[in-house]
């Protein structure tokens, strides 16, 4: 176990430091001039060539490149085009938001999946399974925009009962949980209800039923613990599909979140703060799946990594 | 007194793409208590099946059309088909009162439990003790079946042990509870032959010892011989012959048990003989067959094997059901 945290840590920087080559190359080929974009549009040439020269924009492409991963390596991403800030601290703050929505979301849509999808594989073909399958396809048919803004009109303007965006209460979380939940618990029903019905045709069932076991035992122990190895892995893969919609559901909230920063850094071109942003949500997720690999070792005791 | 389970009249079907399919076609045997009753038939014989309807597993597309399961269980006799399958008596007999062992036991055991857990669950599904109770009284049935360091067992998985190991894991949770009846649906099936011979060795040791009864479902005649008081030959859902293990031996009257042992190798000296084959295959279980079932294989086949079917019968003991025997019919079943 060690051994597996050390190498993905290893791997996880890897993987940065490649991420923001990348990024940084990406950065240098889209066209325009970032000293140009930060001195506005009307600003004299002269204001222009000084922060080129400030900002060693006007240094080889090698230099810059280096000089920026030595101050990366410092924790130093630069500051924001705009409010001159540091990169780290409008980011930061914002990573909590996020993950206090992604987190609500996932825990709603695992909770509700695994209920559903239990229930659905135990009265497999009949009503029950039928009616929430039904329930599952119409959730995955849904885009997030659709489900917000419903919720929106519904819960917010038409019966009043929840506010429509912002984070400042309890009551802010609800619209914008179930909102980027729902999708992902649909999306999730439907896998938990087909590895739940794999994990119930097995053997062991039989096993445990003949020993004399009750049906919900049988369901939520014997089964269930089994179907929890591709569940675990889909949970984590759904990690990484709420950080994306939770792009468009702090957009449509006003969440102040990483998602909703990015947006914002693409439409002002805030090329440090872009950076910075895509950078965590990138590390997040490489976080998440090492927590993945982590929980198959205690769901599945023939994982072992060492 | 009354044996310990009667089966009268079993019929299980199967829907398929095909139609419905008659697993267990008619089905009926009894077991006295402490004797051990072997069934033995080819593969889809439903003999399987049989055993899984005695404990109400037979679960969807399946189903138990009629017939009655007698069991005289703790309390009183009565008739398992009309408990509800899932209901609390099912459930306190299963395991309890009944239990059963599996052919795979890699398988058969949940791999995501220790097989202590495993064991310890059979234990307190039936009987309310404290943890360090039961604990004490796996460990104890552990060494009891010959499982080696059983402490150190208790916390293994099953992926842990070799194939012996657990199938021996599977008997010793099989018989914790201390059942009436013990169901063996080919225990030694997917072992190797070394440790075949061990796990048999230790179901008869434990045969001596157990006075409940014991169903053992095999498509293996030696092991028939090694372990039965008395035998079921099963042929497409149907008991063709049933006899004490030494007349079948001695003396096979339906051509099927006859072809089933000429087609088993012998280790006697000088026995150098071709085996033989029986002529022909299994008719699909959905194919509708007038007469006989084995009439189309069978070389002393007459026309009157294919116009209705023979019952089980020709005597106390030793019953076949065949024309070359006696001349009673079974009564035609056409409520499908």
């Amino acid at each position: 176990m060690p051994r597996l945290i050390l190498s993905r840590l290893v791997f996880m920087v890897l993987a940065g430091f490649l991420l923001l080559s990348f990024l940084f190359a990406l950065f240098h080929m889209i066209p325009g001039d970032p000293a140009r974009l930060m001195a506005g549009d009307n600003a004299p040439e002269e204001l222009v060539q000084s922060i080129r020269r400030a900002y060693g924009f006007d240094q080889p492409l090698h230099v810059q490149y280096l000089s920026y991963m030595q101050r990366v390596l410092m924790g130093d991403f630069g500051v924001s085009n705009y409010t001159r800030q540091p990169v780290l601290e409008v980011v930061l703050p914002r990573i909590g938001n996020t993950a206090a929505l992604a987190g609500c979301a996932m825990l709603f849509a695992m909770t509700v999946s695994l209920i559903l999808g239990s229930f659905s594989a135990m009265f497999w073909g009949g009503p029950v399974d039928k009616g929430v399958t039904a329930f599952s396809l119409v959730g995955i048919c849904t885009p997030v925009f659709v489900t917000g803004i419903i919720g929106i009109y519904l819960f917010g303007v038409y019966l009043r009962w929840l506010p429509i965006g912002g984070m400042s209460s309890w009551q802010h979380f609800i619209l914008p949980v179930l909102t980027l939940g729902a999708y992902q618990a649909a999306m999730f029903t439907r896998m938990v209800r087909s590895c739940m019905v794999d994990a119930l045709g097995r053997d062991f069932i039989t096993t445990a039923r003949a020993k004399g076991a009750p049906e919900r035992r049988v369901v939520f122990h014997h089964a269930l613990r089994n179907a929890l190895l591709p569940i675990i892995t889909l949970f984590g893969l759904g990690v990484g599909h709420t950080l994306g919609g939770s792009v468009v559901t702090e957009t449509i909230f006003n969440w102040p979140g990483l998602g909703r920063l990015m947006v914002d850094s693409i439409l002002t071109r805030d090329l440090p703060v872009m950076q910075g942003a895509i950078f965590f949500f990138a590390m997040i997720f490489i976080l998440v799946n090492l927590l993945v690999d982590i929980l198959y070792t205690w769901a599945d005791p023939r994982v072992s990594y060492d | 007194m009354s044996p310990l389970l009667e089966v009268r009249g079993l019929r299980v079907n199967f829907l398929t793409d095909r139609g419905i399919a008659r697993a267990v076609d008619g089905v009926s045997f009894s077991i006295e208590s402490g004797r051990t009753l072997g069934v033995v038939g080819e593969s889809g014989c439903g003999k399987s099946v049989t055993s899984r309807a005695i404990l109400r597993l037979v679960d969807p597309p399946g189903w138990i059309e009629s017939g009655e399961i007698l069991f005289a269980g703790r309390e009183r006799r009565e008739d398992l088909v009309k408990l509800p399958a899932n209901g609390r008596r099912m459930r306190a007999i299963r395991g309890g009162e009944i239990a059963m062992i599996f052919q795979e036991p890699m398988t058969a055991l949940n791999p995501v439990f220790t097989i202590g857990d495993q064991t310890v669950e059979a234990l307190r599904l039936h009987r309310s003790m404290p943890a360090a109770e039961a604990r004490e009284r796996a460990v104890a049935a552990f060494a009891s079946v010959g499982i080696p360091a059983p402490e150190q067992r208790f916390r293994e998985y099953p992926h842990q042990l070799s194939g012996g190991m657990r199938q021996r894991a599977m008997i010793a949770m099989a018989m914790i509870c201390n059942p009436q009846l013990l169901i063996a649906d080919e225990p030694t099936t997917a072992l190797d032959v070394t440790i075949q011979a061990q796990v048999l060795d230790l179901m008869n040791e434990m045969r001596q010892q157990f006075d409940g009864s014991i169903l053992f479902i095999t498509h293996d005649l030696g092991v028939i011989a090694g372990m039965a008081d008395d035998v079921i030959v099963m042929y497409r859902g149907k008991v063709v012959e049933s006899a004490p293990v030494r007349d079948l031996f001695r003396q096979p009257r339906h051509p099927y048990t006859r072809g089933l042992l000429r087609s088993a190798p012998s280790l006697v000296k000088g026995n150098r003989e071709k085996l033989e084959a029986i002529e022909g295959t299994v008719p699909q279980p959905t194919e509708h067959i007038r007469g006989c079932a084995f009439a189309p294989r069978c070389a002393h086949v007459m026309p009157r094997c294919r116009e209705t079917v023979p019952a089980l019968a020709g005597g106390e003991q030793h019953r076949a059901a065949c024309f070359l025997h006696h001349d009673e019919t079974e009564e035609m079943y056409d409520a499908v």
